[in-house]
C-alpha cells in the first residue's frame, strides 16, 4: 500500500492555472467517488482551497499511480495534461505524509502558520469519510494530521500574532479597547490601506465609520461601503473629538494633525483613550502626539516592525513544528507496521477456534454420557487453555511487528503457526466483498445514467401525445 | 518550620504546588498546567474553609482577632475571589498574581504567633459589632488587593503600548479598558465596605466610651485610606482622569492601605493585628 499526493499550489501554479482546477462544493462528493473508482485507488481525499488543489490517495501500485491521477484530472476538468503537467507535483509515501502534515499545520501556506487550512483539511477529510472514500489508512493519517496541527498551534502559538500591517493595527487596538463594539473609527484620507484596515475593524464590530477626505465624493464612496458618514477636511477636529480610532493615510506633504490640535481635543474627550494609526508616507500625524496622555500613536514603521517580529517568531515556531512532524511521521510509520498484525491474529484465533470445536466434537463422540453441565465445564476449561497458550504469542507479535524487520517477524509467525490457509481464505472473502461492492456501485452508475434518458423518453412520449 | 497543624502545613504545600503550576502557565501558556493549578487551588480553598470554620467554631473567639486569623481570612478571601474570577470571567494572569499575594499573606503567617491577642484583653469578644467590623475590613482589603492587581496590569500594558512593543505578556493581559473597569468595580465594592467597617469600629469605640481611641493612629490612617479611595472614585467618575494616572493613584492608595495594615499596628494602642 502506498500513499500518494498529487496537486497544484500557489508556488507551482499561477492563479490563472489554479482557477481551472477548482472543485465546486457540490461536485466534490461525486469527484471523490469517481477518483475512488480510478484504477488501483483504494482510499482518497481531495483538499481544495484558493491556494491549492490536492488529491491524496492510497494505492496498491505505486508506479502507475501518477498516470492514473493525471488521467483523472484531465478527465474531470477537461484540460489536456500537457497544460498542467509542469505545474503538478506528485509526492509519494514519506514525502506525501510529510507534505500533508506541513499543509495541515500551515507551514506550506502562503502566510506561514495560518490556521484556516487546518479547518479546510479537516472538512475535506470529513467529506471523504462521509462519502466512504477513506479507509483504515486515511482515517488514521488525517486524524493524526489534524491532531498534530491543533497541538502545534496551541503549543507554539504560531498563529497568535498578526503578520499583516492592517491586522496588526486591529490587534493593537484590541489591547486598548478589548472589543470594538460601540467604537467610532475616523478615517483621514480614503486610501487603499485605510480601507483594508477599516474593513478589519468593521468586521471586528466597530460601530460607526467617519470618512474625512479632501474630495468629498471619494469619502462618500468609502463611507458607503461601511454604512458610514462622509465629511470634509474642515470638520476634522470636530470628528476627532468623538472618534476612538483614527486611521490616517492622506497623500498630503505636510502634517495633517499637530500636537496642539490633538491636545485641545483631548480635553473634550475626557478620559477616553485615542488610538491613532498613521499609515501615510510622509506622515500625516505629528509624532509628538504619541507623547500625549491617553493617546497611542503608531506609524507604518512601528506596525511593520511588529509584523517583522511576528514573522520571525513564526519562522522559529515552524522549526519546532518540523520537529513535531518528524516525531509524528515516526509514529505513523510504527502504526503502519502493526497494520499487518491484525489479520494474522484473527487468522490465528479462527484457527484455534476451529481446532477447539473439532476437539470438542470428538470428545462428545467418545464420551456420549457427559451431561450438559459437564460439557460446559470442559468447554470452558479447554477454551481457557487455548486462550492462555495464545496470549503471549499475540502480545509478542504485536511488539515485534512494530520493531525493525517487523515484516520478517510476521512471515515467521505465519509459518510457525501455519496460517497460510486461513490468510488465503480471508483474502478470498475480502475480494468477494469488494467485487460485490464494485458491482453494486456499477449498477448505481448505470441507473443514474439511465434515468435521464428514461426521463427524456417519457418526455418525448408525452410530447407526442 | 513552625507546625501549626498538619492541615495548615498541607494547605501551604498544596498552595505552593498550585502556584508552581500557575507559574508554568505564566511563563508560557500551558493549559494543562493551568487546569492542574486550578484543581489544586480549589482543593486549597476547601481545606482553608474547613480550617477557618473549625478555628472559628471551636477555638476561643479571641483567636479570630489575632494576626494569624486575620491574615488567614484575607488569604482565604483572595483565593475565593480568584476562583470566582477564574470560573466566571476569562482574565489571564489575574489568578496567578492574586494568588502570589494570597500565598505571601499565608506564608507571612509562619512568622506570626497564633497566641498573640490584642492588648485590650477587656474587649468583649462576643461582641457581634466587632466581629462584623473585622470581617468587613478584611473584605474591603481583599477588594483593594484585586483593584491594585488590575491597576498594576494596566500600567504594564500602558507602558508597553506607549513604547510600541509587542510581547507575549501583552497579548495575555486584559485590555486597558477592561483592567481600568475591573479596578474601578473593585474599588466601588471595597470603599463602601471599608466605610462600613470604620463606622462599626467607631460605633464600638463610642459604646466603649474611650474617646481617645478616636485619635488612635490606626483609626486616623484608616480615614486616609478611605479618602484616598474616595478621591480615586471622584477622579474616575467626575474628573474623568486618564487611565494611567488613575492606576497610579489606585496603587498609591493601596500603598497607604498597606502601611495601615502593617505599620499602624506598631503605633496603635489597640488592634494589634486587625
Amino acid at each position: 500500500m502506498h500513499i500518494v499526493v498529487a496537486g497544484l499550489n500557489y508556488r507551482t501554479a499561477p492563479v490563472s492555472i489554479r482557477e481551472k482546477f477548482t472543485f465546486t462544493e457540490g461536485d466534490l462528493g461525486k469527484a471523490l467517488q469517481e477518483l475512488k473508482e480510478t484504477n488501483g485507488i483504494m482510499e482518497c481525499v481531495i483538499v481544495g482551497t484558493c491556494n491549492r488543489t490536492e488529491l491524496y490517495v492510497v494505492v496498491d501500485r505505486e508506479h502507475l499511480c501518477g498516470h492514473y491521477l493525471r488521467g483523472f484530472i484531465e478527465k474531470w476538468f477537461g484540460v489536456p495534461r500537457e497544460q498542467f503537467s509542469k505545474h503538478l507535483y506528485i509526492y509519494e509515501n514519506e514525502k506525501a505524509i510529510h507534505h500533508l502534515f506541513q499543509v495541515t499545520s500551515g507551514l506550506d501556506s502562503m502566510v506561514i502558520g495560518e490556521t484556516q487550512i487546518l479547518g479546510q483539511v479537516r472538512d475535506a477529510f470529513l467529506l471523504a469519510q462521509q462519502s466512504k472514500t477513506t479507509g483504515v489508512i486515511f482515517n488514521t493519517l488525517f486524524k493524526q494530521a489534524v491532531t498534530l496541527a491543533k497541538r502545534a498551534h496551541t503549543e507554539t502559538g504560531i498563529g497568535d500574532n498578526p503578520v499583516s500591517v492592517s491586522y496588526a493595527a486591529v490587534e493593537l487596538g484590541k489591547r486598548i479597547f478589548g472589543s470594538y463594539e460601540h467604537k467610532k473609527v475616523l478615517i483621514i484620507g480614503a486610501g487603499k490601506m485605510s480601507e483594508l484596515t477599516v474593513k478589519h475593524l468593521y468586521a471586528s464590530g466597530a460601530d460607526k465609520v467617519i470618512v474625512v477626505n479632501r474630495t468629498l465624493s471619494r469619502a462618500q464612496e468609502l463611507a458607503g461601503k461601511f454604512q458610514g458618514v462622509a465629511s470634509s477636511m474642515d470638520r476634522l477636529l470636530e470628528h476627532l473629538a468623538e472618534a476612538d480610532i483614527v486611521i490616517s493615510s492622506t497623500g498630503a506633504a505636510d502634517l495633517v494633525l499637530n500636537r496642539d490640535q490633538v491636545a485641545c481635543i483631548l480635553k473634550k474627550r475626557r478620559s477616553r483613550p485615542l488610538f491613532m494609526i498613521d499609515i501615510a508616507v510622509p506622515r500625516d500625524l505629528d509624532p509628538s502626539i504619541g507623547e500625549l496622555p491617553n493617546v497611542f500613536l503608531y506609524d507604518i514603521d512601528n506596525l511593520q516592525s511588529i509584523v517583522n517580529n511576528h514573522l520571525q517568531e513564526r519562522r522559529q515556531a515552524a522549526v519546532v513544528i518540523e520537529e513535531m512532524i518528524a516525531c509524528e511521521m515516526e509514529a505513523f510509520a510504527q502504526w503502519t507496521k502493526t497494520l499487518g498484525v491484525s489479520p494474522l491474529i484473527q487468522a490465528l484465533q479462527s484457527k484455534a477456534n476451529s481446532i477447539h470445536e473439532e476437539t470438542m466434537d470428538s470428545l462428545m463422540k467418545k464420551l456420549p454420557d457427559l451431561d450438559e453441565r459437564e460439557l460446559k465445564v470442559i468447554r470452558k476449561l479447554t477454551k481457557s487453555i487455548v486462550n492462555q497458550m495464545l496470549r503471549d504469542p499475540v502480545v509478542r507479535i504485536k511488539e515485534m511487528a512494530a520493531e525493525r524487520h517487523g515484516d520478517q517477524a510476521l512471515e515467521y509467525f505465519t509459518k510457525i503457526f501455519a496460517l497460510e490457509d486461513q490468510l488465503a481464505e480471508r483474502e478470498r472473502k475480502e475480494l468477494a466483498v469488494q467485487q460485490h461492492e464494485a458491482e453494486l456501485a456499477g449498477d448505481r452508475w448505470k441507473e443514474e445514467e439511465l434515468l435521464p434518458s428514461l426521463a427524456v423518453q417519457s418526455a418525448d412520449a408525452l410530447a407526442k401525445m | 518550620m513552625v507546625t501549626k497543624s498538619w492541615l495548615y502545613d498541607a494547605i501551604i504545600y498544596i498552595y505552593a504546588l498550585s502556584l508552581l503550576f500557575y507559574f508554568s502557565d505564566f511563563v508560557g501558556p500551558n493549559r494543562s498546567a493551568k487546569r492542574m493549578g486550578t484543581g489544586l487551588l480549589s482543593f486549597v480553598w476547601g481545606m482553608q474553609t474547613v480550617y477557618l470554620g473549625f478555628n472559628l467554631a471551636l477555638h476561643d473567639r479571641a483567636m479570630a482577632f489575632s494576626m494569624f486569623e486575620t491574615l488567614f481570612m484575607l488569604s482565604w478571601l483572595l483565593v475565593t475571589v480568584s476562583l470566582v474570577v477564574n470560573r466566571f470571567f476569562r482574565i489571564e494572569l489575574f489568578v496567578f498574581i492574586v494568588n502570589v499575594l494570597g500565598f505571601s499573606v499565608l506564608a507571612l503567617n509562619f512568622f506570626s504567633n497564633p497566641n498573640v491577642s490584642p492588648l485590650l484583653a477587656s474587649w468583649n469578644i462576643n461582641d457581634e459589632v466587632l466581629f462584623i467590623h473585622i470581617s468587613l475590613s478584611i473584605a474591603s482589603y481583599s477588594a483593594f488587593v484585586v483593584a491594585a492587581v488590575f491597576s498594576g496590569m494596566y500600567l504594564i500594558l500602558h507602558r508597553q503600548l506607549k513604547q510600541k512593543k509587542w510581547s507575549k505578556l501583552m497579548q495575555r493581559l486584559p485590555s486597558l479598558e477592561k483592567t481600568d473597569y475591573y479596578s474601578f468595580i473593585s474599588v466601588v465594592i471595597g470603599a463602601p465596605l471599608l466605610l462600613l467597617g470604620i463606622s462599626l469600629g467607631l460605633v464600638w469605640i463610642a459604646l466603649e466610651g474611650n474617646m481617645t481611641l478616636f485619635f488612635d493612629p490606626k483609626v486616623i490612617n484608616s480615614w486616609f485610606v478611605l479618602l484616598a479611595y474616595i478621591f480615586y472614585l471622584v477622579q474616575r467618575v467626575i474628573l474623568k482622569t486618564p487611565g494611567d494616572k488613575l492606576a497610579l493613584w489606585n496603587l498609591a492608595a493601596f500603598f497607604i492601605m498597606g502601611l495601615n495594615f502593617v505599620f499602624a499596628n506598631f503605633y496603635s494602642s489597640f488592634h494589634q493585628w486587625s
